[in-house]
């Protein structure tokens, strides 16, 4: 069992994320930033295994079994037992340990990934929280004092391998695809949305940001979109002006106009992005989103190969 | 089949495109495309998602590159298009999508249904021929979402329409029955809504602990049933 002493601002049990079922309406959920999760797990030589994602500021937990942990994703202060730990570097853990996570200084976003995954209850093929359905992950909900939440002991050798994940991170600009109602928008609106320069605003969190501009984006004239399928990355129009990107606990249709989309291999960085950060996109094509996408995935996939050796 | 459009979404999801508006025909075109579709799955297809006039398809693009050879596309966008228009292009017309009929029984109007006053009052009906309207009518689910389980009905009568509230509630019980407008809809789960609420359904519609999760899907149709509050229920 790991004993929850202090949750920390937002943690909640996390995996992949639920696919298959959003056409009946059960959202995606599952960690805001995979790049982070898919490497945490694969220092622990495993795929996909349920891990606490916490937001903004870590928490502190008790270990009541023998295991061995990896902390991934922002940069946060973290010690076990008052012994400093780093990042992205298996932790071997031993019955009655106390990691303390500190606040999150370089993103929003950090994973205690465990080995073996958290035993949470699998539904609908995944462990990820649906906060809103009161359902999936520790009982449907963020975490709280005095949880306990199960995993099994493991004395499975480790590596102690440190990975390097600045190169995943660096790049400034957010690269976008244009939406599928990017043409209802006149050039000088186009123009302005990929120019002017966006901040996260306080209304951040897994279902989404609203970005704020200086200049709000309007259609010349009313647009009446019917219902249908939105995906993680979607930027939308609602009348107000400022636009809304969705995120892991997006809902799974929408009918505000879509008037941009970020790229796949972008989208961790999004997730690492706090309230009050400035963001400055970049205009893409489909063919160098995919590019992206497939030697960020091929990065991914080498490393786990390499790992899981 | 109608000349399809296509337009991504995103580098990873693919909308196919019937109509630009809302009617049967397109539905069940959509319905018979999906059941095609899912007949002939391409590798790296993840999930469909249908709705009024298009259905979203979900791949791996990574996976499409390495499985779907074809000489004269480069991207996987263009690949998954490729497959999908000549697979739907040489499939002939099935039977149209053998449709279920599901009753949901109501509780209309008193706690259950505080604005069924209101619905009357504003089209200048009594309450009883605001239930007896509604309950008169089957309505296509088109397509789930905004929550889960959540369908989005087609075929309400015009007499019943109604504006949403000015001020929306804090709180729709889950299983509330509203009316938005010309559209009519059940709210799975407690959300905050400015539907006007006009009765409440015991039937769940969520079942997370059973699959497939939700008790309708698109292409089902339906019918409310008025029921009395009863002792054994």
């Amino acid at each position: 069992m790991l004993k929850v002493i202090k949750p920390g601002l937002f943690s909640t049990v996390q995996d992949a994320g639920r696919t298959g079922y959003q056409q009946y309406g059960v959202i995606v959920s599952g960690v805001m930033d995979a790049v982070a999760f898919r490497i945490g797990n694969a220092l622990l030589k495993q795929y996909n295994k349920a891990a606490i994602e916490m937001t903004l500021i870590g928490g502190t937990f008790e270990f009541l079994k023998t295991t061995a942990i990896v902390l991934a994703g922002g940069k946060m202060h973290a010690t076990v037992n008052d012994n400093p730990v780093p990042m992205y570097k298996v932790i071997p853990i031993r019955r009655g340990d106390v990691l303390k996570c500190g606040a999150i200084e370089n993103g929003a976003r950090s994973y205690l990934c465990i080995a073996g995954g958290f035993s949470v209850e699998e539904i609908l093929g995944s462990c990820s929280t649906y906060i809103k359905a009161s359902f999936g992950g520790f009982l449907g909900r963020t975490l709280q004092v005095n949880d306990l939440i199960s995993y099994e002991e493991s004395f499975n050798p480790y590596h102690t391998y440190q990975v390097n994940t600045d190169q995943f991170y660096e790049r400034k600009h957010i690269r976008l695809l244009k939406g599928t109602e990017w043409h209802e928008f006149s050039p000088q609106m186009q123009q302005r949305f990929i120019e002017q320069h966006y901040t996260i605003s306080l209304e951040a969190d897994r279902m989404g940001y609203r970005l704020e501009g200086q200049n709000v984006i309007s259609l010349e004239k009313p647009f009446n979109l019917l219902s249908e399928a939105v995906t993680i990355g979607t930027i939308q129009l609602p009348p107000s002006g400022q636009p809304i990107l969705l995120m892991a606990d997006r809902q799974t249709t929408g009918g505000y106009p879509k008037i941009a989309q970020i790229i796949s291999a972008d989208l961790h960085k999004v997730a690492q992005l706090r309230p009050k950060q400035p963001l400055h996109f970049e205009l893409v094509t489909l063919e160098q989103a995919e590019q992206a996408y497939f030697q960020l995935e091929q990065q991914l996939r080498l490393l786990e190969t390499l790992l899981n050796n | 089949m109608p000349a399809l459009q296509f337009k991504q979404l995103s580098d990873q999801a693919l909308f196919v495109q019937f109509s630009s508006t809302i009617n049967e025909q397109t539905h069940q075109q959509i319905q018979q495309a999906i059941a095609i579709l899912q007949e002939h799955p391409f590798p790296g297809l993840m999930e469909i998602v249908p709705s009024y006039t298009n259905f979203c398809v979900y791949y791996d693009p990574f996976t499409v590159r390495k499985s779907l050879h074809q000489e004269h596309n480069t991207t996987s966008a263009e690949k998954v298009q490729h497959y999908i228009k000549s697979l739907l292009e040489h499939q002939h017309q099935e039977a149209p999508h053998e449709s279920r009929l599901m009753e949901i029984s109501v509780l209309y109007g008193g706690e259950n249904g505080p604005d069924l006053n209101e619905v009357a009052d504003i089209n200048s009906l009594t309450p009883e021929e605001v239930i007896a309207i509604h309950t008169s009518q089957e309505y296509l689910v088109h397509m789930l979402g905004f929550a889960p389980g959540f369908p989005f009905l087609g075929g309400m009568d015009k007499r019943i329409a109604t504006p949403r509230r000015a001020i929306p509630r804090i709180e729709i019980m889950a299983g509330s029955v509203g009316i938005a407008g010309e559209q009519t809809g059940i709210y799975p789960l407690s959300t905050p809504g400015g539907w006007q609420i006009i009765g409440r359904t015991t039937t769940p519609l969520f079942l997370p602990e059973q699959n497939p999760p939700s008790l309708l899907r698109a292409g089902d149709r339906i019918r409310f049933v008025a029921i009395k509050e009863g002792p054994s229920c």
